[in-house]
Formats: C-alpha cells, sequence, structure tokens
C-alpha cells in the first residue's frame, strides 16, 4: 500500500470519529429553509400591499433582504385609512427552535437526555489502535530495498 | 522513520487516547456509584435513628436532594439492577448511575417519579423488561414494588414526561440500546406502585453495616 493511501485510509477513519463525536456535546440546528424565509417575507408583504405601491416595494425589499440573509430595518408606511403605521419587516428568519435539555420536572417535556458517545469513541478508539497496530507490524516487515551499486567498469 | 511506521504510531497514540478517554469516564462512572453506594447507606442509618422526627412524614420533598446526592435505591431483579439512584439527570450524574429528574416526584410519593440512566451502563438490560415486570424502589422512609403497564419507543424530541395524578415511576434510556451514536429515541417505562412497606433497615447486596 503505497504511504498516500495509508494517510488517506486513516484521515478516512479518524476525522469521521472526532466529528461524530462533536455531535454530542453540541447541538447543530439544521440550516433554516430558505423557502420558509421566503414564504414569510411574503406572507408579511401581504399587509401592506393592500395600501399603497410605497409599502409594497418596501416589502419587496425586506422580501430581497431576506433571500439575501440580510436583516431589513422597519418601516413606515403611509396607511390609505390609518395614519402612519409601523410594519415590522423584520425578515430574518427565526432560528429553529431545539428543545433544550431536560433537566427539570416539568408537564410535556421530553424524556432527559441519556445519549452517550462513550460507546462510539471506546469502538473508533479500539479501531484505530488496531489499524495502527497493523500499519506497524507490516511496516516493520518490508525488508529495505537495497541499495543496488552499478557495476564497477574496470 | 519510515512513512508507514510513523502513521501506524499515529494511529495507535490516537486510538490509546480515545480508549484512555472512554475507559477513564467508565472508571470514573463506576467510583461514583460505589461512593454513591456508601453515602446512601449511611444516609439510611441516619434516618433509621432519626426516623420519627425530620424524616417522619413521609418521603423527603422532592427536589431538596443536592446534585449527585444518593436519593433512592433501584431494584430490577429480572435483569440483575441495584443501582443507587443520584439526584439530577446531568451528564456527571447519569455518569455515576440512575439520575432522578429533579422536580418529579420521589418513588413512594404522589407524582410521576422519573428515573433515566444511560442505555450503556445502568440500563443496558432495560429493553428486556415487559409489561408485568416487577421493579422496586427504596428510598429513606418507603419500599415499593411496582410492576410495570406500559412500554413505549418515542422520538427523542416527544414530550413523553407528563404530570401524574396518582403515583407513577417512569423509568427512561435511549433507545435502540445498541445503537452507536446519538440515540434518535428513548425507551420509556411506565410502572404503577403493587406493594409498599416501610424501609427499615434497608441494606445493599453486600449487607454491608453503615459506616
Amino acid at each position: 500500500m503505497k504511504t498516500r493511501n495509508v494517510f488517506a485510509l486513516g484521515a478516512l477513519l479518524l476525522v469521521p470519529a472526532f466529528t461524530a463525536g462533536a455531535q454530542f456535546t453540541a447541538v447543530v440546528a439544521p440550516p433554516p429553509a430558505q423557502k420558509q424565509a421566503v414564504a414569510e417575507a411574503a406572507a408579511k408583504a401581504e399587509v401592506p400591499r393592500d395600501t399603497g405601491r410605497r409599502a409594497t416595494l418596501q416589502a419587496m425589499s425586506a422580501w430581497v433582504d431576506s433571500v439575501a440573509g440580510v436583516p431589513a430595518p422597519s418601516a413606515i408606511v403611509s396607511d390609505s385609512v390609518a395614519g402612519d403605521v409601523v410594519v415590522g419587516t423584520d425578515s430574518t428568519p427565526a432560528p429553529v427552535e431545539q428543545a433544550p435539555a431536560t433537566t427539570r420536572f416539568a408537564d410535556g417535556v421530553r424524556a432527559p437526555d441519556t445519549a452517550s458517545p462513550l460507546p462510539f469513541l471506546l469502538v473508533a478508539g479500539l479501531g484505530a489502535l488496531l489499524f495502527g497496530g497493523w500499519l506497524l507490524v507490516t511496516g516493520r516487515r518490508e525488508a529495505p530495498v537495497p541499495a543496488v551499486r552499478p557495476p564497477r567498469a574496470s | 522513520m519510515r512513512p508507514r511506521v510513523a502513521a501506524g504510531v499515529a494511529f495507535v497514540v490516537a486510538g490509546s487516547a480515545l480508549v484512555a478517554w472512554a475507559g477513564n469516564s467508565y472508571a470514573r462512572g463506576w467510583l461514583s456509584q460505589e461512593r454513591a453506594r456508601s453515602a446512601w447507606e449511611q444516609r439510611v442509618a441516619r434516618a433509621e435513628v432519626e426516623r420519627g422526627r425530620a424524616l417522619a412524614n413521609g418521603s423527603a420533598a422532592p427536589g431538596g436532594a443536592a446534585e449527585g446526592a444518593p436519593v433512592a435505591r433501584l431494584l430490577i431483579p429480572k435483569i440483575g439492577l441495584d443501582d443507587i439512584v443520584l439526584e439530577g439527570v446531568t451528564p456527571v450524574a447519569l455518569n455515576g448511575g440512575p439520575g432522578h429528574l429533579p422536580g418529579s416526584a420521589l418513588p413512594g410519593s404522589k407524582g410521576n417519579a422519573v428515573i433515566s440512566a444511560h442505555r450503556d451502563r445502568h440500563f443496558k438490560r432495560l429493553g428486556e423488561l415487559i409489561i408485568g415486570d416487577t421493579v422496586e424502589t427504596q428510598t429513606i422512609n418507603t419500599r415499593v414494588t411496582w410492576t410495570i403497564v406500559g412500554r413505549k419507543v418515542v422520538s427523542r424530541e416527544a414530550p413523553v414526561i407528563r404530570t401524574e395524578p396518582g403515583e407513577v415511576l417512569t423509568l427512561t434510556t435511549c433507545w435502540p440500546i445498541g445503537y452507536l451514536g446519538g440515540a434518535p429515541d428513548r425507551l420509556i417505562l411506565r410502572a404503577v406502585p403493587v406493594g409498599r412497606a416501610r424501609a427499615v433497615g434497608v441494606a445493599t447486596n453486600a449487607e454491608q453495616s453503615p459506616r
């Protein structure tokens, strides 16, 4: 086996193990769906759309901002019936709410988090140990290539 | 040093570190459980002496114990479990033994007593229990025999912990038991009391005299 392949195989074994190990200690929130942000912005745009052209344009701006992931400032639009109405155009998509780990009893909480990374780490460690041992044993068995000297011309 | 040998050394070192870390955690958990057992025996002995005074009226107040303190003893003969339940469900508490969810009732008190543990340690055989099996709990004042009346597997996000008007014991752990990694589900066992006795001279399997 080439040395390059050995390192590649090693990286394939170790990197997923450490990555998966990290997932046990941190809650990784899935990225908010882009379609949801667009739908929310479009829903908000429905309110001022009936009141005037200016409001519609501002809502469009919010919609564009939401797609780009830039929070838009609040806008004051003129309503055709009432006076100035502050329309919240905060188009930043709300983070996906993930219930915190249950540490105290309350009605309707989820079961306590009993997930443990130890079995996985133990298996990954034993695997790395075995693989490393195999590399050591087979690496030392390989006889060094003798240097061949060209015959001296006499 | 040849690259192959160097890679082998790197793998051996990394593997050893992982195994040592996991082994250290298991060892600390085992030591913590032994300390909890000793503390439980001392507490039972004190309660025997002081019975009729501060602790005479039912079980101790829920949530009154400090984090990591022994609050009960859990026995499940079918799976050979005999562990001291510690207060709290934090990783440190769960490493030492089954954890009592703070704020929930203590076993033997009115309400829902919730006890959770890791599936790779104290509750590794919890999946073998079926409806009708017997569980026993001992607090300072009461020894309660429970029978399992409900068994279900739910998503880990499911809101399964509920307030109960009567006495209920809820045992939870991760599911599937043999899953490698963050288990996606939870095994929930629900038990109701079928017998009760005053906890007198509670001793552990070793029948050690309280120190």
